[in-house]
């Protein structure tokens, strides 16, 4: 058995995983081969390529099992709360609560991908009227419809009004299908005005300052409809104890990133670290599981750092990601034409930085929830990415359209604008569908493409 | 005068008439889309990533309106004709209204809002090409909250603080107050009116109404620009000539008195004029008065009484109406974005002596139905009132493709409604639309009249 991280199969993880159990291997109780989730539909994971560390097994397992810990927590009488769209806020009060479970239904849109359209979800919300034009969040509608894929929540809280419609537009739907959705508005965030008072957010943006008291105040509504349905109050304390959790999570991930991005040749494959990325929104239902997870990952690549390996080729391209895919297979492809991640904005980088600790929890909780990056223009967001993509030496950027996504039709040529303006770095626009093969030879040639003119740029 | 053109009912075109500023409502021609996505040669090279349809469209724009210094342009030199707005996913009403904001004729500035996504960036990419100034006026979608009021409010505070860099100036409360009633009075007259004309006469009243008027394919406001100014009282009627061009490809000339039932304050254009046409081309007053409180339905009017809803009705859109007219349909009640569905609310009079712009903010924010809102119950609730009132048998649902909150109601309405619904979807650029759309509306009035 080889120890020398390499990219394989599902088959080759077979094997790899008899070795390591022969080698004595130690697995959490989700723990097992990768093969049983295939048994369980989820059959893309036969087209991946996968990490062969036990850190990377440990990550898909603890991915692969989130819906059993959620029909879990719901017969163990834990609350289990919906969170829609806002993307890494709420359930860092979630979890501030003892007993309650925080998650996000609209996670199902990776679910026609990952169960290569066996899961009827799509055919539902066709039914429904919810068809291709909308993009694959919608599998959400027919998750709640079937029942099949998570325990229907006891609280639906969704964030409106700088959002994207399809989300919005659905989670409306679900309201009106017997679903009730308590509504909290995140504005668009605006520049401050000149003297007018304005606040940090977390990352690179400002807000102004009645801005961030109008989230502080929405929120506080979530406060208190989480209270109500958990019985219990929310101290300030307890509060601030669940935002130190929370910033575990994101330094831990924030140590991963900065260590894979920067390191060469990359020691984490695109994939894992798209993954692990991930579980900072809600932690993947079990946040102290979610540290132990991150922190095996940190150990598996500091190792690897330290003996100067990695899954990927030194010279990689080094390129900037732009919005997740849905299908993960697109990440592989990257790799397969040359290329490596070296930093990623997958619209949830407000839920990577850390929250403020030195202020009043719920004023930390609208800081955080206000540097989201799809509340503000799309120009900040390409700023945003200009920033990363420098820190992070990026030689080209990737920006991935999701299909149908109503922040889709115009982002991807603004970003590219702003990128090409201020980096001077080759851009490419792909669309990535949740099931991408029958676009597999073009996809991979725009990647091809995009490597090898970044390669010839470092001629130049 | 400097016009500001805008496209929401949530912008109270009073406000910015108190400002001293032109208000416009813009119908941008969601065809001229299609003008380079048929392949028009784009000045300057062709487009490399994004480029045909709407993009190169607003890079031709941008080129003849002399915006060299911005890079956006250069990266549309190179076409890739796979990815069109279609395949972008494009809203055809965002581009539309993107190709008008850098028109040769576009109004002084843009105010856009927050209600749908695509507009917000909309008014990014806007301000990306540079063109003319944006305002993006954050329309918050709850609405139960004084806390969100109370945001529309300062909304509306700063968009007042951008109309005086536009050349305005902040009216004193009487002044604010003169231009809210007077723009009150307008609206109280025109729907007391609407009990006692034809159908077709409200439709051509209503585009006079000063903050309905569409201007279709260029953004030349129609409005005499001095009939809005706070200064002024009502102006008198003119009168004028417009055209439309028909879905047959006639040019059809309108001639219209501007003088109806006190809304002599709307002057006169030289741009087409959807409703006018419309109104002429089904003939005037075919029908007995509507009664107040009593369905149209029950009055001499031919025709099978119908509901429009849905987004703005762009320029090209009045083919449609025409072909319901003639197919034996009648449009009683108008819920598209616009029309009396997203009229506010009569102003309080208490409020507006202590308060105008709480009162203006009441008559707006409180009581517009609209489908971005969350939840959207005021909607169903306005439609649960004058669908059985006005006696509606079929409902037409237009939604502009890729625009995700009309699209989601289709299948709720239809079930909720019990009433037949016709979707008429518009793509962007589309030429076949009409014709397949008269099709489907005459098949769709069948069905119903049996």
């Amino acid at each position: 058995m080889t120890d020398m991280p390499c990219r394989i199969s599902l088959d080759a993880w077979d094997r790899r995983y008899a070795e390591l159990r022969r080698a004595g291997l130690r697995e959490p109780d989700y723990g097992g081969d990768l093969r049983r989730h295939v048994a369980d539909g989820d059959t893309r994971l036969l087209r991946l390529t996968f990490d062969n560390s036990p850190a990377a097994l440990r990550l898909w397992n603890f991915l692969l099992s989130e819906e059993d810990r959620l029909r879990q927590a719901r017969r163990d009488g834990k609350t289990l709360v919906g969170v829609l769209k806002d993307l890494g806020t709420v359930p860092v009060m979630a979890y501030a609560f003892e007993n309650v479970v925080a998650f996000y239904p609209d996670g199902a849109w990776w679910l026609p991908c990952i169960m290569e359209h066996s899961t009827g979800l799509l055919e539902i919300a066709d039914s429904l009227g919810i068809d291709d034009s909308f993009c694959p969040v919608r599998a959400m509608l027919g998750a709640f419809v079937s029942e099949a894929h998570f325990p229907l929540p006891d609280l639906l809280v969704c964030s409106t009004g700088a959002t994207c419609d399809d989300l919005s537009a659905i989670a409306q739907r679900l309201d009106a299908m017997g679903h009730p959705v308590f509504w909290w508005e995140i504005p668009h965030r605006r520049p401050p005005e000149p003297d007018e008072p304005s606040v940090a957010l977390p990352g690179i943006f400002r807000a102004p300052r009645s801005q961030v008291a109008f989230v502080r105040a929405e929120l506080e509504g979530v406060r208190r409809v989480l209270e109500e349905q958990v019985g219990a109050e929310l101290s300030e304390s307890a509060l601030a104890a669940g935002i130190r959790r929370a910033n575990r999570v994101r330094a831990l991930l924030a140590r991963l990133r900065k260590r894979v991005f920067t390191a060469a040749p990359a020691p984490m494959p695109a994939l894992e670290m798209l993954i692990a990325e991930m579980l900072a929104i809600h932690f993947c239902s079990d946040q102290n599981e979610c540290i132990a997870v991150l922190q095996s990952l940190v150990a598996e690549v500091d190792r690897r750092i330290a003996a100067g390996v990695g899954p990927l080729e030194r010279d990689a391209v080094r390129v900037f990601w732009v919005n997740p895919v849905a299908d993960l297979r697109a990440m592989n492809l990257l790799e397969d034409a040359g290329g490596r991640i070296c930093g990623t904005e997958y619209l949830f980088s407000h839920a990577l930085d850390a929250i403020p600790e030195d202020v009043e929890p719920m004023e930390a909780l609208a800081r955080a929830a206000l540097a989201d990056p799809m509340a503000g223009s799309p120009l900040e967001r390409a700023e945003r990415i200009c920033c990363d993509a420098a820190r992070f030496g990026a030689e080209a950027v990737v920006v991935s359209r999701i299909p149908g996504a109503s922040h889709c039709a115009l982002e991807g040529a603004l970003i590219g604008e702003v990128v090409r303006r201020r980096l001077a770095l080759p851009v490419v626009e792909i669309e990535v569908p949740p099931v991408a093969d029958s676009l597999e030879p073009a996809l991979r040639t725009r990647l091809e493409a995009l490597v090898e003119t970044a390669r010839s740029n470092r001629t130049q | 005068m400097d016009s500001v053109g805008y496209l929401s009912p949530f912008v109270p075109p009073e406000w910015i008439a108190a400002h001293g500023l032109y208000p416009v409502w813009l119908a941008p021609d969601r065809r001229g889309a299609s003008v380079s996505a048929a392949g028009h040669p784009v000045q300057g090279g062709a487009c490399r990533d994004y480029a045909t349809g709407v993009l190169e469209f607003t890079l031709q724009r941008a080129n003849e309106a002399g915006a060299e210094s911005n890079t956006l342009k250069r990266e549309l030199q190179q076409p890739d004709r796979s990815c069109t707005p279609s395949h972008r996913g494009l809203c055809p009403c965002a581009g539309a209204l993107i190709a008008a904001g850098l028109d040769h004729d576009a109004p002084a500035a843009l105010v856009l809002t927050t209600a749908c996504d695509q507009m917000r960036y909309a008014s990014a990419y806007l301000e990306a090409v540079e063109a003319a100034p944006v305002f993006l006026l954050n329309v918050p979608s709850t609405w139960q909250s004084a806390r969100s009021r109370q945001l529309y409010r300062e909304e509306l505070e700063r968009l007042g603080s951008f109309l005086c860099t536009l050349g305005g100036r902040a009216p004193t409360p009487e002044q604010l107050r003169a231009t809210i009633e007077r723009f009150d009075a307008r609206r109280a007259a025109a729907l007391a009116a609407r009990d006692t004309m034809s159908v077709s006469d409200w439709t051509a009243l209503r585009s006079e109404l000063p903050g309905t008027v569409p201007i279709f394919a260029t953004a030349k406001p129609l409005l005499s620009k001095d009939a809005c100014s706070p200064r002024k009282s009502d102006c008198p009627p003119q009168s004028g000539r417009g055209a439309a061009e028909t879905e047959t490809g006639t040019e059809v000339t309108v001639h219209r008195s501007a003088a109806r039932s006190g809304f002599s304050a709307v002057g006169e254009g030289d741009s087409p004029i959807f409703a006018a046409s419309a109104a002429d081309q089904l003939g005037k007053s075919p029908c007995s008065p509507r009664k107040s409180g009593q369905s149209p339905v029950n009055d001499a009017c031919d025709g099978i009484p119908l509901a429009l809803l849905g987004g703005p009705l762009l320029a090209g859109d009045e083919a449609l109406l025409i072909a319901v007219a003639r197919a034996g349909g009648r449009i009683v009640l108008d819920g598209s974005e616009g029309g009396e569905r997203t009229l506010p609310a009569p102003i309080d009079r208490k409020r507006l002596a202590a308060d105008p712009l709480d009162a203006l903010v009441r008559a707006y924010f409180d009581t517009i139905p609209d489908v971005f809102r969350r939840p959207n119950t005021q909607l169903y609730e306005w439609l649960g009132k004058h669908l059985p009132a006005c006696g509606v048998r079929g409902i037409l649902f237009r939604r502009n493709l890729f625009c995700d909150l009309w699209h989601a109601e289709l299948h709720r309405l239809r079930a909720w409604s019990g009433l037949p619904v016709l979707e008429l979807d518009a793509a962007a650029g589309d030429e076949g639309e009409t014709n397949r759309a008269v099709g489907r509306i005459e098949a769709f009035l069948e069905t119903v009249r049996q």
